[in-house]
């Protein structure tokens, strides 16, 4: 028996009886070393049960290549049917052989007083390694989100290196104050989203426009969305296929103008979107978004913005913006920098720019 | 004999009655043993208050360790920011004169000091914490929310959260239906994602 | 409460760099073990004046960069730990009072804090001492108001004409809140006491 197979075995048969099962597919380059729940602890409220679960997974990366990102699905049917959900960890740097730690914290609620801990199901969803190839049955996506990721960590942490390498360390901390700093700046709108809502009663059309962004792969034709108060619904996107390959997806970001001429990003929306070159598709999202600023206060919505923030091709390549993007000081204000910037100007803000040193030169 | 208050003994156990109301108060005491006692008690709940302030207990969700971190890290950042735009200059106290010149300028100067902080300088939006819950997704009978505690879904009375231990996560809303948070573990540095997606 | 005292080099703020030596850092790690050794203190004060953990962050972070950025205001070193306790208790009431927006006074018309999913105090009794239970319970049965004055008079000894210039009342009004704060907290625990 292989070692990947021996590792899943023992990993299964220790966690089944505790509630938690982690399945991996008997080929999985990434092995379970140990699973389980560390503490769990089950507390009353009302009629109902609280039951705290954590884990500490540890994986082992059995392939030749570097891993750079996991996605894996959590389960826990009897508690939230109709829901899904995941745990992934990009920007990971893990050598063949080595072994990573994958926290999970989970806390179940279930109606009644059931003296049971209920089984909570992990699945390996994606794996994704240096040389961007992938493995996993990528049911939710992670094929794309992991490797746009990576693309966006390549991208921005070649970025902060050219600043270092030309500019210095004060260059570089400076840099990073002001990452953070507009980081949480960042006006924030309280986002809520409904599904398969109805037409807004009193809505009215509002200013829809795309993003100017040059040598785009995909361009968007033409939006269409209505607005009533501080609830929008975008009833219509389409978009052409410019390049030479085709399109699986693409995600797009939302920008809002209120009436006072305030900015605010409002999510993304990521579209399967299969498009042959030259070919054009659209989207008609059936929601209807509620937004507010911080403290409750309503958005009097009057325009909406779009960009494409990502596109999927067939052949698995992803395509993100380049660097500058977000270095227009209106995109700078609103828009989020990646899950990599995110996790080095916590690393700064943390632990000092010594440590952000070491940290871009280890990758 | 009628005893004192329980206002009057909360006042006179730290020596704040007007004089003429603590004179009455001590006279009082010395006559009478259970106002004597219930002074005692007073005066021992101030320790006690001390120590309730002192041994504060944090929700059971926020871990003191955790949050410390979060707090040196924040500070320092504010002063790193502040470094780069320095505060508006602290008015001066006027200098000393006679006695009685020399405390009513004092006193004036700790309502202006006291006045220029309470008005302070710019507010540090960027080391604000989460507020309540900022995304959420709603669909039929299912609740997807992002908020202090992690990303969560609950469908008629049962769900679960995916949690993080840090108040600083990034939320988004996918509009497909799904809500997601990003964090990075303080000790490992690795960002974790969690995402929930309506089915 | 006494805090920590220890004498601020009185030179200019300068930003944190990646140098690990010379007086920069010397000033860095005495400002950091400043802040080390009164965080704790800082925010119990702070958290038992707003009553919620988020806004006590806030408040304590905002508390020491405003104490370290005008440091060249305390003339007596020695005189630090009072003087931060100004600043927090400034800050914390501050901030009530602004988002209050009306007079300090109708601050017991503020929302309390949202709730911790799981009920604090059933937590908190599985696995504190009955004694600091005990106390916490006494505090929080408190109004915003009453908590703030007792604090400030107890926990930070103002005086209680300077507590009444803090909260925007006269010395009469504060009085009362503070002889009411302590003959409820008296009455609680008393109670407690007697249920043991």
């Amino acid at each position: 028996m292989s070692n990947s197979a021996l590792l899943l075995l023992l990993a299964t048969a220790a966690s089944a009886q505790d509630g938690l099962r982690v399945e991996f597919p008997p080929d999985s380059p990434i092995a379970v070393v140990h699973s389980g729940w560390g503490e769990s602890r089950s507390i009353p409220r009302g009629g109902a049960t609280v039951i705290d679960l954590r884990t500490s997974l540890k994986l082992k990366n059995l392939s030749r290549l570097r891993l750079r990102g996991i996605s894996l699905q959590v389960i826990s049917q009897e508690v939230a049917a109709g829901g899904k959900a995941s745990v992934s960890v990009p920007s990971l740097d893990v050598y063949p052989g080595q072994e990573f730690p994958v926290k999970i914290d989970l806390r179940l609620l279930q109606p009644g007083s059931s003296g049971f801990t209920p089984q909570v199901r992990v699945q390996l969803d994606g794996a994704l390694f240096e040389d961007l190839s992938f493995f996993g049955p990528n049911r939710l996506d992670s094929r794309r989100q992991l490797t746009a990721w990576e693309v966006e960590a390549r991208r921005d942490r070649q970025y902060l290196r050219g600043i270092l390498a030309r500019q210095g360390e004060e260059a570089l901390r400076l840099k990073l104050v002001e990452i953070l700093a507009r980081d949480n700046s960042r006006p924030r709108l309280d986002v809520r989203l409904a599904r398969s809502a109805a037409a807004l009663p009193a809505a009215a059309r509002v200013e829809t426009a795309f993003l100017a962004q040059p040598d785009l792969a995909v361009a968007g034709l033409r939006a269409t969305a209505t607005a009533q108060a501080n609830q929008l619904q975008i009833l219509e996107l389409a978009f052409e296929n410019r390049d030479r390959r085709e399109v699986r997806s693409l995600e797009l970001g939302l920008l809002i103008r209120d009436s006072e001429g305030r900015e605010f990003s409002a999510g993304s929306l990521p579209a399967r979107l299969v498009m042959r070159p030259g070919a054009s598709a659209t989207i008609q999202p059936a929601a209807s978004l509620t937004l507010n600023r911080a403290m409750g206060l309503p958005v009097r919505i009057e325009s909406v913005t779009s960009f494409i923030q990502q596109v999927e091709f067939a052949n698995g390549d992803v395509w993100v913006p380049p660097g500058g993007f977000r270095d227009e000081p209106r995109l700078g204000k609103l828009l989020p920098g990646s899950i990599e910037q995110q996790r080095l100007s916590e690393i700064y803000r943390r632990k000092g720019l010594h440590s952000l040193i070491e940290e871009l030169n280890r990758q | 004999m009628k005893h004192l208050a329980d206002s009057q003994l909360a006042l006179a156990a730290r020596g704040e009655l007007p004089l003429p109301a603590r004179l009455r108060a001590q006279a009082h005491c010395l006559l009478c043993r259970d106002c004597r006692h219930s002074l005692a008690l007073y005066r021992q709940d101030h320790s006690r208050v001390q120590q309730a302030v002192a041994d504060f207990t944090l929700p059971r969700s926020t871990s003191w360790p955790a949050l410390e971190q979060e707090m040196l890290a924040n500070i320092r950042l504010g002063l790193e920011v502040s470094a780069l735009c320095p505060p508006p200059p602290v008015p001066t106290p006027a200098p000393a004169i006679r006695w009685r010149a020399g405390v009513a300028v004092a006193a004036l100067t700790l309502i202006v000091l006291s006045g220029w902080f309470l008005s302070g300088p710019g507010s540090r939006p960027y080391l604000r914490s989460l507020p309540g819950p900022v995304a959420m997704v709603e669909s039929g009978p299912l609740r997807l929310t992002g908020g202090r505690e992690g990303v969560s879904v609950e469908n008629r009375g049962s769900g679960f959260i995916l949690r993080h231990a840090s108040a600083s996560a990034r939320f988004e809303v996918g509009l497909e239906g799904s809500v997601r948070a990003s964090v990075v573990d303080q000790d490992s540095g690795q960002i974790t994602v969690s995402q929930i997606y309506v089915e | 409460m006494a805090f920590a005292s220890i004498s601020l080099i009185m030179s200019p703020m300068s930003a944190r760099s990646a140098s690990s030596s010379g007086p920069e850092a010397a000033e860095r790690e005495l400002q950091d073990r400043f802040i080390s050794e009164n965080l704790r203190r800082v925010f119990a004060l702070i958290y038992r004046i707003v009553g919620n953990v988020a806004d006590a962050q806030d408040l304590t972070q905002d508390t020491f960069i405003k104490a370290l950025q005008r440091k060249d205001q305390l003339k007596d070193p020695e005189k630090a730990s009072q003087w931060l306790g100004r600043v927090a208790s400034n800050t914390a009431i501050d901030f009530l009072r602004r988002r209050a927006r009306v007079n300090f006074t109708e601050i017991d018309a503020l929302a309390e804090p949202l709730a911790d999913p799981l009920d604090r105090r059933a937590d908190a009794a599985l696995l504190r001492a009955e004694q600091s239970a005990y106390l916490d319970e006494c505090l929080d049965s408190l109004s915003v108001r009453e908590r703030a004055a007792l604090v400030l008079r107890d926990v930070e000894e103002i005086p209680a004409a300077e507590v009444a210039a803090m909260l925007g009342c006269s010395p009469a009004t504060v009085r009362s809140h503070i002889a009411n704060a302590r003959t409820k907290f008296r009455a609680l625990y008393a109670r407690r006491q007697e249920s043991r």
